[in-house]
């Protein structure tokens, strides 16, 4: 009872200083920019910001800061959207039925739905995180190395086989390139340079921003400025609220998609971006309308919308309770309370019971100002549907440059984005998917280190494997999805043979 | 005429008043970065931002913090050494990091001898156990079952102060059999996995087990410092140094997170800039922070942290080339033996007579 009584004190503590209010609302439309932007990201964001909100009170910053988490995490929708350029890793699932959406003249829509989706997966993990922390922690310690590794391997696979409708072993193939491109640089363990041919630049690795601006920025402006006549896109606004019965009609999707983004959140390491993915996968197995993800309907949209945003308050989990952040932003939401003399951890409800209702109230109220402004800006938004693409497109390449430097400040990146463009150019023209090298990128270095550190904890031996129930479990979903996927696969060739014939 | 005469000298109040401002300023034409060598959020951005932050408070001015992370952050150091000398570019890391720039062919210029360092906070490494899971409740069970090679030993990573920390151990304990060690690429992770019973021992910087230390979570069978660290009036840890004679040399390379500027700096912001240091690391925050980490505040600068930061690069080299992780050996680059080290010797490479 006085748990709750903390809550609502903490709400009412909120809604009466002016300063949270306007830092909430201030700090949300600022991440939502940010996320639209592509190649800035939440954990860019808090980077830069956490140094402001030092001189802030503790209320304050962390109002602050997670009002900014939870926009940037948003603001990714609008640039998959309406332009096929994801603005976060985290929104390339979205983008797979957002801009054929917006192609048929329904980007707001879309984009709408796409930030309604956004806030029940913030509201959704909000309540869980409130509700069921002491219980929940004790997920993310049963994930060691084992599960870590096939963890990620599973990842990669379904990301693979969920992003062409057509051949998954093409998607493994891209996943599979990015991970091995995740090899080059020094490796964690015993920092090893690998493939880096004596260059200091790749002794410090691929850089995953930059080239997931060129994989999906650079690539599509060549695609589009080669084409003599750009496809051009329906430049009706419509309606920007979806009627309440769609939400009603998606009930199961939203509820399963935003079970899956608390659970990825609680498993450190894995992030709103493998949240997205394996929301999708599901939304598209278990869905009446599974046949039709990839066209262009909403519940595309909402599966992975609700769920990388449930990954907020999932990743909060852990970070409250045992100091170990869930996804990269909330290692820099770590950094900034710490800063603030605030240790997360076994001790913060004994030293600091007060800090997890303050965080609950924060997010919700981010989250409110997130939807605020998304709903607000999705119709100014829209209208850059109105621009040609041949003159919109060449208009975002400094968008990405700046993305691309700002990453890691290194010339180097921008060099790197632009290779990466071409890579993704042939890529598209041979009709393979982009989004599995990017999470091939991200997940490739998690798999290869957490395999090999299983492989130091056992000695070398792979047996102990079969004694972890939750290994076995993700060992048996990487193998149905090889099955499924190799059926699927033959399925397709034997019918491009007949048709030939 | 009258007019523009009375536009003219309000104008030249300004540029006078603006001059005056950027003359009293440390920084006259931009704003400082500092490039820290790892990610955000990580234990040296995490360690390193407080001391900025009251930096920036002390000077009136803005100091940026840039995250540049990669081969153990070479590539911020060497992208520091590329830059003007001016004063404007700053690089922080782990202290710890310095030793493998040369042997692991990483940074040629980064190297502790081109640098001004500050050093605000120590963290000493501490060797922590979960009884219950592992069965090992003292420092003797804790060599027998490394003996028996029934334990494996949890660090952030290999070749970390923390991992040197164990091998000095072993060695002073007489553990014969080969440490299995598993990485886990970071203490708080390490705290996990000995608390989940997926390793039965872990080496971490105590300010990352500090709290599951409170809480009972996990036991901590000593710290790497001499004397004892009373927690609570109930809870007291013991040093290595009174487990025995010989533990009595081993050597404190509890790792430091400092801010380092090229030394070829403009001499003016160099002094600005440790007369910020001293302030702030006499702040009552950062007396706060430090103890909310388990860390000690050390406000070491000049001659005595070339000193301590040249013998921990010393150490660190040896300790990579012998457990296989650098295979240039530190003879090589002239470095000596952490036993041969003689600081008299080494000082001249600093420009000390």
């Amino acid at each position: 009872m006085e748990y709750f009584q903390h809550i609502f004190g903490m709400f009412a503590a909120m809604a009466k200083d002016p300063w949270i209010i306007a830092l909430i609302f201030g700090g949300a439309v600022m991440g939502l920019l940010v996320g639209v932007i592509p190649g800035l990201t939440a954990t860019m964001a808090l980077a830069l910001l956490i140094n402001i909100s030092y001189g802030m009170p503790l209320e304050r910053a962390v109002a602050f800061l997670l009002a900014v988490y939870v926009g940037a995490t948003s603001g990714g929708l609008c640039s998959a959207i309406m332009i096929n350029i994801p603005g976060t890793p985290a929104a390339a699932a979205t983008s797979l039925d957002g801009f054929p959406l917006a192609k048929k003249g329904m980007g707001g829509l879309a984009l709408g739905t796409g930030f309604i989706a956004s806030f029940i997966g913030t509201v959704f993990s909000i309540l869980i995180m409130l509700t069921l922390t002491p219980v929940l922690y004790r997920l993310a310690m049963k994930f060691g190395h084992w599960e870590m590794f096939l963890l990620a391997l599973f990842g990669i696979m379904i990301c693979g086989s969920m992003s062409t409708d057509k051949d998954p072993i093409k998607g493994w193939i891209v996943g599979f390139l990015g991970f091995a491109l995740s090899m080059v640089g020094m490796e964690e363990i015993y920092a090893f340079p690998r493939f880096t041919f004596g260059s200091l630049q790749l002794k410090g690795g691929i850089p995953l921003i930059a080239t997931l601006i060129g994989v999906f920025g650079i690539s599509e402006v060549l695609g589009v400025l080669q084409e003599s006549v750009p496809y051009k896109i329906e430049g009706k606004i419509g309606r920007i609220i979806p009627p309440l019965g769609v939400f009603r009609s998606l009930l199961p999707s939203v509820l399963r998609s935003g079970v899956i983004g608390v659970i990825i959140g609680i498993i450190p390491g894995a992030g709103e971006d493998v949240g997205a993915w394996l929301a999708y996968d599901m939304g598209k197995r278990r869905s009446k309308d599974g046949d039709k993800f990839g066209t262009g309907v909403l519940e595309g949209v909402v599966c992975p919308e609700v769920a990388n945003n449930a990954v907020i308050g999932g990743a909060m989990i852990p970070l409250l309770t045992l100091a170990v952040p869930g996804s990269p932003p909330a290692a820099m939401f770590l950094a900034a309370m710490n800063l603030h003399g605030v240790r997360p951890g076994p001790m913060l409800n004994i030293e600091n019971p007060a800090f997890l209702p303050m965080v609950g109230a924060a997010l919700m109220c981010a989250s409110l100002a997130m939807l605020f402004w998304g709903l607000l800006l999705a119709k100014p938004m829209v209208g850059i549907l109105k621009i040609k693409r041949e003159i919109l497109l060449p208009l975002v390449v400094p968008l990405t440059v700046i993305g691309a430097y700002g990453g890691g400040v290194r010339i180097f990146d921008v060099y790197l984005m632009l290779f990466a463009g071409v890579i993704g150019y042939v890529l598209r023209q041979m009709d393979y998917p982009l989004a599995p090298m990017v999470l091939g990128l991200i997940l490739g270095p998690l798999a290869d280190v957490s395999f090999r550190q299983a492989l130091m904890q056992s000695r070398g031996r792979v047996m102990p494997l079969l004694e972890r129930p939750i290994g076995l479990i993700l060992l048996a979903a990487v193998a149905w999805l090889i099955w499924t996927g190799a059926v699927r696969a033959r399925t397709y060739y034997r019918k491009m043979d007949a048709q030939t014939e | 005429m009258k007019k523009y005469g009375f536009l003219a000298a309000a104008f030249l109040v300004l540029v006078l008043a603006a001059g005056a401002s950027a003359a009293d300023k440390v920084w006259e034409k931009g704003t400082p970065t500092v490039f820290v060598g790892f990610g955000a959020g990580g234990g040296t951005d995490t360690a390193v931002r407080p001391l900025i932050a009251l930096m920036e408070e002390r000077l009136g001015e803005t100091i940026n913090v840039v995250n540049m992370p990669g081969a153990a952050s070479a590539v911020a150091a060497e992208h520091v050494m590329g830059l003007a000398k001016d004063g404007y570019s700053m690089f922080s890391t782990g202290s710890g990091c310095f030793g493998g720039f040369l042997v692991t062919d990483t940074s040629k210029q980064g190297v502790p001898w081109n640098w001004w360092g500050f050093h605000h906070i120590q963290g000493p490494a501490a060797l922590v156990v979960n009884p219950e899971k592992s069965g090992i409740n003292t420092v003797e069970d804790a060599v027998k079952a490394l003996n028996e090679g029934k334990a494996s030993v949890g660090v952030s990573s290999l070749g970390a102060g923390i991992h040197a920390f164990v091998e000095a151990f072993a060695r002073a304990a007489g553990v014969k059999e080969k440490i299995n060690y598993v990485t886990s690429g970071g203490d708080g992770k390490t705290c996990v996995a000995v608390m989940a019973g997926e390793i039965e021992i872990g080496s971490i910087s105590f300010s990352a087990g500090i709290d599951y230390v409170r809480a009972g979570q996990l036991k901590v069978l000593f710290l790497n410092r001499n004397d004892e660290l009373k927690l609570s009036d109930t809870l007291a840890i013991p040093p290595i140094t009174s487990l025995g004679a010989a533990y009595k040399d081993i050597p404190n390379l509890a790792e430091t997170w400092p801010v380092m500027i090229p030394r070829e700096a403009p001499k003016a912001i160099v002094d600005k800039l440790q007369e910020a240091f001293v302030w702030a690391c006499q702040q009552p925050e950062m007396k706060e922070f430090a103890e909310k980490m388990g860390y000690q505040v050390i406000t070491r600068y000049g001659e005595e942290a070339d000193r301590v930061l040249d013998y921990q690069y010393a150490a660190y080299a040896w300790i990579l080339y012998d457990s296989g992780l650098a295979e240039t050996s530190p003879e090589k680059f002239s470095i000596p033996r952490p036993e041969n080290w003689d600081w008299n010797k080494e000082k001249a490479k600093y420009g000390y007579k």
